[in-house]
C-alpha cells in the first residue's frame, strides 16, 4: 500500500534548486544580526589603541533594533509551510522570538560599557560574539529541519561559552567558561545521538516528515522502509529532549546554572539566561509539537510519552530551584536557582498546553511569560553589572548592603525587576505567572485531569516561596547597614541608562497594558507551521476567534469615536 | 580489486614489525650495557639538552597554529563537494547562484582570518 | 566470510557511544573529558553514515559533514577555555576547579 510507504525528503534535484525570491525573507532578522557581527569583528580589528569602544555598544543595539524591527515589519508577510527546501520556517512564531533574541541581545550589550570600566577591561569581542549568538538563536527559532536546528544551537551556544570565559583575569570566569562547555558539549552530543536515531528511524531530519513519518510507523505494524523500533523513538525522544532541558536549565539538567552564573560577567548572564532560554524553548516546541506530535509519543492520559517527562521536569524544577535560591549568599547564585525555578514555570505552560490538541493555543501562555522573564531578569543583571564594591562588581547580599539608599536610582530599578520576579502585581512578571497558572487549572478542569490543578498549586505556592528571596535583595539594598569602610561605586554610562529604562518601561509595559504582547503571542501560535491537520483545525478556530475581537474592537472604538460628534 | 592483491603488502608489513622488533629486542636482550651519563642521554644534535624530556611543554605558539589549522582545514569538507557538484549545478543553470553561496562562505572565513591577523595570531613571536 | 551488517554498525556506535558518556562522568583530566565528548560526537557520525547507507540517502552524510565542522568549532573554542584554566590553576584537573562551589 502506498500510505504504508515512508516519506523521504527531496529529489536531489529538488535539492539543486534554488529558492524563490520570496523565500529569502525568512533570513532577514537573522542576516541584519549575522552581518552586523562581522561588521564588527572588521571594526574592531581595525580599532585605535587607547580610545573605548562604548560605540560599538550602540552600533550593535541599533542594528538589534533593526532587526527586530524588519521581524516586525515581516509580521504579516509570513509564508506557509517551510522554505529553502525544508530548513526553515516564516511564520509569526519564529518572528516573535526573534524579537525576543534581539530585544535581550540589545539590552545586554547596552550594559556592557558600565561593566567593562567596573572591571577595568575593554574588548570587542563581547559585542561580535553576542551578537553571533543573536543570529544563532533567531535561526534556532525559525528551523524547520533537525540539521539547521543543530546548527543554529551550536551558533547560539558556543559564543556563550566565549562569553562565560570573557573574564581573562578572573580564574573563576575561567572556570565558568569550563564547566558550561564541557556540560554543554556533552549535551549537544545526547541530543545529536538522539537525532541520529529518530533518523535512522523515520529516514529523514524535517521536522515535519519526521512527525508523520513516526505516525506511520506506530500506527502500522509493519509499514515499508521502516526500522520497527519503539525502543528507538523512545531513546531519541528523551535524548533530544534533554538536550533542549540542558538548555533551559530545567531540573535534572541544571547542575552548570549556579557555577556559570557566578563566575560569568553579569550582563553576560543576563542575556544567556534569557535569549539562550528563548530560543532553546522555540525550538523545543518546534521538535515536541511538530515532530513528536502522535498522541502516543505524547502520553500523558494513555501512557507515557514526553508530556511526562515535561511535567516532571517542571514540578521537579520549580520546587528545587526555588527552595535552594533561599538558600544562596551570593545574589547571582540566587539568580541562577531562581532561572532554574523559572524554566519549570515554562514547563507548566508547555506541559498544560500540551495535554491535548485542542489546548495547542495555550502555548501563548509560555510565550508570554518569556517576554516578561526576558524583560526583568536582563534589568536585574543590568542593576548588577553597574554597581562595583572594591573595585569589582557587586556579587553577595553583603555588597549590597545600604546600596539602595546610596544610589536611588539603581535601588528603584532593582526594586522594580526584582518584584515582577517574584510576581508582584502590577509588574509583567505577575501577569506572565498568572497568565500560565490559570491555563493549567483552566486544562485541568476541562479534562478532568487534576494533575494539572496540583501541578499549578506547586508552582503557586513555590514562587511564594521564591518571593522571598526576590524581596531579601531589596531587604539587604534599604535596611541593611552599608558599609562605611566599603568603597563603592555606580558606573551608569548613558548606554546602561538606555538599556535599563527599557527594560523597566517593559516590565511596566507588561504588567499594566498585557494585551498587546498577549495578542501578539497568541498570534504566533495561530501562525505556528507545521503541526497535523487536528491542530490546524484548532488554530484555524484561533484565526476567526482573533479576527471577531478585532472587528470588535474596531466597532467599537468607530461607535466610541463616533458618540463625541453625534 | 580483491582484497587477496594487498596480501604481499600485508605479509611485508608484518614480516617488517616482527624482523624490526626482533633485532631490536635480541641487541637489548643479549648486548653489552655499560650505562654512563652521557649515553643516556637525549641526542639533540651534540648540545646538551635542557631539562627533561617529561617536563618539556609546547609553546602556546602551536596551539594558536592548531587551532587556525583545524579551523581553516575542516573548510575543505564544504568546498570539495561543493567543488564536485559545481558541474552538475552549471548544467541547470544555477551556476551563479552556487558561486554566490561559495562566495558567502568564503567571505565569512576571510572576515575571520582578518580578524586573526589584527589580533597577532598569526606572529610567530 | 563474516558480512557485518546495520545492526552491527549500531552496536560499535553504541558502544563508543557509551565510552564516552562513561568518560565524561569518570574522568578528572579537562583534555580527557573534551576528547570523550569527541567520541561522543564521532559515534554520532557513525550512526548518522550507517543509517544513511542503509537507506540509501544522502541526508546523513550531510549531517555528518556538519557534526564534524561543529565539532572543529567546539574543539577550537574548548582547547581555548582549558588553556585560559591552565594559566590560572596551573593544571587541567576539573576537580581543582572549584572556585565557584559555596
Amino acid at each position: 500500500m502506498l500510505s504504508n510507504l515512508l516519506i523521504t525528503q527531496f529529489s536531489t534535484l529538488a535539492l539543486l534548486t534554488p529558492p524563490v525570491a520570496a523565500e529569502y525573507m525568512a533570513l532577514v532578522p537573522g542576516a541584519i544580526v549575522s552581518v552586523l557581527a562581522l561588521i564588527i569583528i572588521l571594526v574592531d580589528s581595525f580599532h585605535r589603541p587607547g580610545t573605548r569602544r562604548d560605540y560599538l555598544a550602540y552600533f550593535s543595539a541599533i542594528g538589534l533594533a533593526l532587526a527586530g524591527f524588519s521581524a516586525y515589519v515581516l509580521w504579516d508577510n509570513t509564508l506557509a509551510g517551510p522554505v529553502f527546501n525544508g530548513m526553515l520556517y516564516l511564520d509569526k512564531f519564529g518572528l516573535f522570538f526573534a524579537i525576543l533574541a534581539c530585544l535581550a541581545g540589545g539590552l545586554a550589550v547596552l550594559q556592557a560599557p558600565s561593566y567593562m570600566r567596573l572591571v577595568r577591561m575593554d574588548r570587542g569581542e563581547y559585542y561580535m560574539l553576542v551578537l553571533f549568538s543573536v543570529a544563532g538563536a533567531i535561526f534556532m527559532a525559525n528551523a524547520a529541519d533537525m540539521l539547521t536546528l543543530f546548527i543554529a544551537l551550536e551558533v547560539m551556544s558556543i559564543p556563550v561559552y566565549c562569553l562565560a570565559g570573557y573574564l581573562r583575569r578572573d580564574g573563576r570566569s575561567a572556570e565558568a567558561a569550563l564547566k558550561y562547555f564541557i556540560l554543554g558539549a556533552f549535551s549537544a552530543g545526547l541530543m545529536l545521538y538522539g537525532i541520529s536515531l529518530i533518523y535512522g528511524v523515520t529516514g529523514t531530519t524535517s521536522l515535519e516528515f519526521i512527525g508523520r513519518n513516526l505516525s506511520i510507523i506506530i500506527h502500522d505494524p509493519d509499514p515499508a522502509g521502516a526500522l520497527a523500533s519503539g525502543n528507538l523513538i523512545t531513546v531519541g525522544m528523551l535524548l533530544i529532549f534533554s538536550g533542549f532541558a540542558f538548555k533551559i536549565a530545567a531540573v535534572p539538567f541544571h547542575i552548570w546554572t549556579p557555577d556559570v552564573y557566578t563566575g560569568s560577567p553579569a550582563p553576560a548572564v543576563g542575556y544567556m539566561s534569557t535569549a539562550v532560554k528563548a530560543g532553546a524553548i522555540a525550538a523545543m516546541l518546534r521538535v515536541l509539537l511538530i515532530a513528536f506530535e502522535d498522541p502516543v509519543l505524547r502520553g500523558g492520559f494513555n501512557g507515557f510519552g514526553w508530556l511526562d517527562v515535561v511535567f516532571f521536569c517542571a514540578a521537579a524544577s520549580m520546587v528545587l530551584g526555588n527552595v535552594v535560591a533561599i538558600m544562596q549568599k551570593n545574589v547571582k547564585r540566587m539568580l541562577a536557582y531562581s532561572s532554574i525555578a523559572h524554566a519549570g514555570y515554562l514547563l507548566v505552560g508547555v506541559a498544560a498546553s500540551s495535554a491535548s490538541p485542542e489546548f495547542f493555543l495555550h502555548h501563548d501562555t509560555v510565550l508570554f511569560y518569556l517576554a516578561t522573564y526576558t524583560a526583568g531578569t536582563v534589568g536585574a543583571f543590568g542593576v548588577l553589572s553597574i554597581l562595583g564594591k572594591n573595585g569589582r562588581p557587586v556579587e553577595t547580599y553583603d555588597d549590597l548592603a545600604g546600596l539602595g539608599l546610596k544610589y536611588p536610582v539603581a535601588g528603584v530599578l532593582m526594586g522594580l525587576f526584582m518584584f515582577s520576579s517574584a510576581g508582584v502585581p502590577p509588574f509583567g512578571g505577575f501577569v506572565g505567572k498568572l497568565y500560565i497558572f490559570s491555563s493549567a487549572v483552566q486544562v485541568g478542569n476541562t479534562t478532568g485531569e487534576f494533575s494539572f490543578i496540583g501541578l499549578a498549586l506547586v508552582g503557586v505556592l513555590s514562587s511564594v516561596a521564591g518571593a522571598y528571596y526576590y524581596l531579601k535583595v531589596l531587604v539587604s539594598m534599604y535596611m541593611k547597614k552599608a558599609d562605611e569602610k566599603a568603597d563603592t561605586e555606580m558606573v551608569m554610562t548613558s548606554s546602561a541608562k538606555v538599556s535599563l529604562f527599557a527594560s523597566a518601561l517593559l516590565t511596566l509595559a507588561l504588567g499594566i497594558f498585557p494585551g498587546f504582547a498577549i495578542e501578539m503571542a497568541r498570534e504566533s501560535m495561530v501562525d505556528f507551521q507545521g503541526p497535523s491537520a487536528t491542530t490546524q483545525k484548532v488554530q484555524e478556530q484561533g484565526r476567526q476567534q482573533l479576527e471577531e475581537m478585532r472587528q470588535k474592537e474596531a466597532s467599537s472604538r468607530v461607535v466610541a469615536d463616533g458618540v463625541p460628534q453625534g | 580489486m580483491q582484497i587477496a592483491d594487498y596480501s604481499a603488502l600485508m605479509i611485508f608489513l608484518v614480516l617488517g614489525v616482527v624482523v624490526a622488533g626482533a633485532i631490536s629486542a635480541l641487541a637489548n636482550q643479549f648486548g653489552p650495557r655499560n650505562k654512563t651519563k652521557q649515553k643516556v642521554l637525549p641526542y639533540e644534535s651534540g648540545s646538551n639538552p635542557i631539562g627533561s624530556p617529561q617536563q618539556m611543554r609546547f609553546s602556546v605558539k602551536f596551539y594558536m597554529l592548531a587551532i587556525s589549522f583545524i579551523l581553516f582545514d575542516l573548510e575543505t569538507i564544504f568546498v570539495i563537494p561543493w567543488a564536485v557538484a559545481w558541474k552538475q549545478n552549471d548544467m541547470l543553470g544555477h551556476g551563479l547562484y552556487a558561486l554566490g553561496v561559495m562566495l558567502v562562505f568564503v567571505t565569512i572565513l576571510t572576515i575571520g582570518l582578518v580578524y586573526e591577523w589584527k589580533q597577532g595570531g598569526l606572529e610567530w613571536d | 566470510m563474516f558480512e557485518p551488517t546495520l545492526t552491527h554498525y549500531l552496536i560499535l556506535a553504541a558502544i563508543t557511544f557509551c565510552i564516552g558518556v562513561f568518560g565524561v562522568m569518570v574522568r578528572r583530566n579537562a583534555i580527557t573529558l573534551f576528547m570523550c565528548v569527541e567520541l561522543m560526537l564521532n559515534s554520532v557520525n557513525l550512526t548518522f553514515i550507517t543509517f544513511s547507507k542503509y537507506r540509501v540517502d544522502m541526508d546523513g552524510h550531510i549531517f555528518g559533514f556538519f557534526v564534524m565542522a561543529v565539532a572543529a568549532a567546539e574543539a577550537a573554542v574548548g582547547l581555548a577555555i582549558i588553556l585560559h584554566l591552565f594559566r590560572h590553576k596551573r593544571s587541567v584537573d576539573v576537580e581543582r576547579a572549584d572556585a565557584l562551589q559555596l
